[in-house]
């Protein structure tokens, strides 16, 4: 059993020198060496990441499509076998719940993956829309899972599988086994940097974490904390749940509309987003580059022509770019290319609208 | 494995270092600070001239996840600033009692130096925050 709050991991962690931090609940590595070390390992090598404390619920029985259908903006109907797909879950408004990969797992029976800090919350708001018949379970104490992220991760997984998986593209999953090891096998991340994440019964995590580390270690393949996992995902434009997608947000003012698919039929906030789509849009998230050396911080007033433009929603120094950049929730008519001005301690720090990612997603290569 | 504590300097508990020089001093940030921020990627300096109270800050340090303000450790004024910062921050990870010295200062009050940690004390600092 987990110590509370602890992942099955800890003692491993502390072991390779990690700087343990208490992340929503979970005590997890914020960093074992440097943070850009770390970061640039990922983007060049491979990363191995324990992100055992997201959550997984499974949504099973004869009403679980349309039920997910009606609670996310993204069409689940032509999802099959082995197939996943981002998704946000909306309440009526619109705004948003969590955003979560849809797994389908088989005929009736899903699998979200979701954002620990919302797992209860996720469950309630589930739990508390589902029809008779509809089965809610919180399985998240079924699985560890270790992102192993970077241009090299899957010839290293490659090399461990048992029996070769043959092409797996982006956002699909197989059951396999690493080395004897059972895993759920996703091609997922939050890295942009390619690789998979692992889910895997706690009582084989430790195992598995160790075949990776030392199978790992001809490709330089660096144990990762946090603080990595979050400046690789802004590169990347990713939404972090609680920054830039918001309980008071909807996926449009989000900048997801891709995720929206009006033509599917009806779901929660629908006609907010449409409406939102149809140029009543006040404000949306949008990506900004640094042009000195300021850094932008969640927070920080963002100013177009001298005139407030929004605020900051994430920001960090990019370690590949090595300028600051950030999202921040803006006005939504300044477009890529736009000047604008970072309020950062009292001074104006020029910066441009970009579209993200800021830095260019990276596939599997050779070694 | 303890960070080091030089025993020539005097220390704050917001994990400043000073080094007296006569009626001046050199500020810097502790091998603590530097560990604990991670990869220094930002610094801002003040000017020189600048008058300082003790204890109010006169710059500021940023990591990657983090924004720390810097503190005077005594009542001062900024008599050099390390330049070099500004281009190569990361000086702060690499050698933080040497090189990435912060600023060089005239101590307003000497008296104030009375109230600064000296090394056995800072580590007795370190050690109770490690409990």
């Amino acid at each position: 059993m987990n110590q509370p709050g602890r992942t099955t991991l800890y003692d491993r962690h502390v072991a390779a020198g990690g700087k343990m931090v208490d992340f929503h609940g979970t005590c997890l590595p914020l960093r074992y060496t440097r943070e850009v070390e770390e970061h640039l390992a990922v983007h060049e090598r491979i990363g191995l990441f324990d992100v055992s404390h997201m959550g997984e619920i499974e949504v099973r029985g004869s009403k679980a499509l349309p039920f997910l259908q009606c609670l996310t903006p993204n069409d689940l109907a032509d999802l099959r076998d082995g197939q996943c797909r981002y998704n946000v879950l909306c309440r009526e408004d619109g705004t948003a719940v969590d955003d979560i990969i849809v797994y389908y797992l088989a005929p009736e029976r899903y699998m979200l993956c979701v954002n620990a800090a919302n797992r209860a919350k996720d469950f309630d708001f589930l739990a508390g829309n589902a029809p008779t018949g509809l089965t809610i379970e919180d399985r998240s104490a079924e699985f560890d899972q270790l992102a192993v992220q970077g241009p090299l991760a899957e010839t290293l997984l490659d090399e461990l599988v048992d029996v070769p998986r043959g092409p797996m593209p982006p956002f699909t999953f197989r059951q396999l086994t690493l080395r004897g090891l059972p895993v759920l096998y996703s091609v997922t991340g939050y890295t942009g940097c390619g690789g998979a994440e692992l889910y895997v019964d706690p009582e084989r995590s430790p195992a598995l974490w160790d075949l990776l580390l030392e199978a790992g270690k001809k490709y330089g393949l660096q144990p990762c904390g946090l603080g990595a996992r979050d400046t690789l995902r802004l590169e990347q434009g990713y939404m972090l749940f609680g920054n830039d997608l918001r309980d008071d947000t909807t996926p449009i003012e989000a900048g997801l509309a891709w995720v929206v698919k009006f033509q599917k039929g009806a779901f929660n906030g629908r006609e907010v987003m449409l409406a939102q789509v149809n140029g009543g849009l006040k404000r949306r998230i949008a990506g900004l580059r640094m042009l000195d050396k300021g850094i932008p911080r969640p927070g920080f007033s963002v100013f177009s022509q001298d005139r407030p433009a929004g605020t900051i929603t994430s920001g960090t120094i990019s370690p590949v770019l090595r300028t600051g950049i950030a999202l921040g929730l803006l006005d939504p008519t300044l477009a890529p290319g736009a000047p604008i001005e970072v309020d950062i301690r009292g001074q104006r720090h020029p910066g441009e609208i970009v579209k993200v990612p800021f830095v260019p997603t990276r596939r599997r290569k050779k070694p | 494995m303890s960070p080091e504590i030089p025993g020539e300097l005097l220390y704050t508990k917001e994990h400043e270092w000073l080094r007296e020089e006569g009626d001046f001093a050199v500020v810097g940030i502790t091998a603590y600070a530097q560990d604990s921020l991670g990869d220094i990627v930002h610094v801002e300096l003040p000017s020189k001239g600048t008058k300082f109270a003790k204890d109010t800050s006169f710059g500021v340090v940023e990591s990657v996840k983090s924004v720390s303000d810097l503190y005077a450790p005594v009542s001062c004024s900024v008599i050099d600033v390390n330049d070099a910062l500004l281009e190569s921050p990361e000086l702060l990870n690499e050698d933080p009692y040497g090189e990435a010295w912060l600023i060089r200062v005239k101590i307003t009050d000497p008296e104030e130096l009375g109230e600064l940690l000296d090394a056995t004390a800072y580590e007795t600092l370190l050690e109770e925050m490690a409990e």
